[in-house]
């Protein structure tokens, strides 16, 4: 079963995103600060990180910059997931090194294929 | 006018010792503060020290004249709108002329009455006085008008965080995450969904329009493929044709690859042709493109209701649908072509055009440059 890592600090979304996860057959570890996340992304070895861009210690870009700074995690799949389209988001995140990139309010219909399809699962 | 209100500070220049103590002593009368100056040198020096709110200036003087002192003044970013008024015993027309050429507001002929000099000086330092607070009253309502759209950015961005929960689990509910539901719980948990997608939609165009109108609306400028663009909008819009058994057909006489906001660029399309099947019962819907060397004009031509003449100017305004007959039953945000226009205009540096006949059509088009100049670009 793959495991999903999700950075996210709004339980709303984070329970919504768990249980389409969970139905879609993966495992769901949670961590609701961006240094939790870091340490997470390293320590529990997940198979990819949905990272929420605005977070309440550090921001999604240092977060991902972390994990890219780290050998173990250099690799792992990161889809980040902010909440505003023509923010520049999406552009920042993208060079930053995401591998794709789901905007809030997420689609329930659509999001497990639009992870599937940037992990090419 | 009332000796309460301040009068304010007259710089007078003469070089005739006379001439300057008995203009003094007038203004000084008359309440105003007078400081003096012998020579065009000597009040250039008083003026760049403390800017008095008047000159009265003397044109015949040795050294440097009237003309020369006013045109000195006119060069300077700080005093460029210093109120002159010339006061001198030349009293041609050519002289004036010179004189107003110079850059002066007023001519007052030697020998002068005292009346007439009093009544000139008052009437433009009130004047410049006006203008100062019109100009600071301008400057304040511009930034006040930004800081409002600031304000409405930032508040909307925080209204879409309840929305996805609302959307979100509504939606995932409809999906039989929590079990499978009856039809009448679909049909209700459906009208949440939908009225949050709504919502949704508002916001979004209500962000893109604040963020615009405060002038922080970023634009990114890219290489786009103009056919991957317009092939994105056709997927999305084609269902909605479909479900009104509308033709949906693309005429382009090339495709151009373009350096500009595709994301915008597509948003701009989306809005027309979403628009054309809204406003379409049957028959088709059109995207036209038409490329030159330097700009490409996208038009969306339907079949629809058309508009009447009169009517197209209400057209891009917020929230102004022409019949609320028409309003119920198309739906959307009324905000969509005064947001069209607004990107267009402001952040792709195209415009927009329209043509429609009521009763057989309308056509919605828009033409941008194919290189977005960097300059607009990084506003």
């Amino acid at each position: 079963m793959k495991r999903a890592l999700m950075i996210e600090d709004n339980p709303d979304n984070s329970v919504l995103i768990s249980k389409l996860l969970k139905r879609a057959g993966y495992q769901v570890l949670l961590a609701e600060t961006g240094e939790e996340g870091c340490r997470r992304a390293v320590e529990d070895r997940p198979d990819f990180v949905l990272l929420d861009i605005q977070l309440p210690d550090i921001d999604g870009l240092e977060v991902l910059s972390r994990i890219r700074a780290e050998t173990s995690s250099r690799k792992l799949p990161v889809i980040a997931v902010t909440s505003y389209a023509m923010s520049g988001d999406r552009e920042r995140m993208l060079a930053a090194g995401c591998n794709g990139y789901i905007e809030k309010p997420i689609d329930p219909h659509r999001v497990i294929a639009q992870i599937r399809g940037f992990l090419n699962d | 006018m009332n000796a309460d209100i301040e009068q304010g500070e007259v710089l007078v220049v003469d070089d005739n010792p006379q001439n300057l103590r008995l203009l003094a002593n007038m203004l000084t009368e008359a309440g105003y503060h007078v400081r003096e100056a012998l020579n065009g040198q000597s009040a250039l020096r008083a003026i760049r020290k403390r800017r008095p709110e008047l000159v009265l200036l003397d044109i015949l003087m040795p050294g440097m004249d009237g003309y020369q002192v006013c045109r000195e003044l006119q060069a300077d970013q700080e005093n460029r709108d210093l109120p002159v008024i010339f006061i001198s015993a030349l009293d041609s027309p050519k002289d004036k002329i010179e004189g107003f050429d110079a850059g002066g507001v007023d001519y007052i002929s030697k020998p002068f009455e005292a009346p007439e000099v009093l009544a000139r000086v008052r009437t433009h330092i009130t004047l410049r006085r006006h203008a100062e607070n019109l100009a600071s009253a301008n400057e304040r309502l511009k930034e006040l008008d930004r800081l409002k759209s600031m304000f409405i950015a930032s508040m909307s961005h925080e209204l879409r965080t309840p929305l996805n929960a609302i959307i979100g689990f509504s939606g995932a509910l409809l999906d039989g995450i929590s079990g499978e539901l009856t039809e009448e719980q679909k049909d209700d948990v459906g009208r949440i969904f939908r009225a949050g997608k709504h919502l949704l939609e508002l916001i979004a165009d209500v962000i893109d329009i604040s963020k615009i109108e405060a002038n922080c609306a970023e634009v990114f400028a890219k290489s786009v493929e103009l056919e991957q663009v317009v092939r994105e909008a056709v997927e999305t819009i084609q269902p909605l044709a479909e479900t009104k058994g509308l033709s949906l057909d693309v005429e382009a006489d090339r495709w151009p690859r373009m350096e500009t906001d595709g994301r915008r660029l597509l948003q701009c399309l989306l809005n027309l042709m979403s628009n054309a099947v809204k406003f379409t019962e049957q028959g088709g819907i059109r995207l036209k493109v038409v490329t030159d060397d330097r700009q490409v004009d996208l038009s969306v031509t339907d079949t629809g209701i058309g508009i009447a003449r009169t009517d197209i100017p209400k057209l891009f305004q917020p929230f102004e649908r022409l019949e609320s007959r028409l309003k119920l039953k198309a739906g959307g945000t009324g905000l969509g072509l005064y947001l069209t226009r607004k990107t267009v205009v402001e952040l792709l540096a195209g415009s927009v055009h329209v043509e429609s006949e009521p009763g057989l059509g309308s056509t919605f088009g828009f033409v941008i440059p194919l290189k977005l100049n960097e300059q607009v670009a990084k506003r």
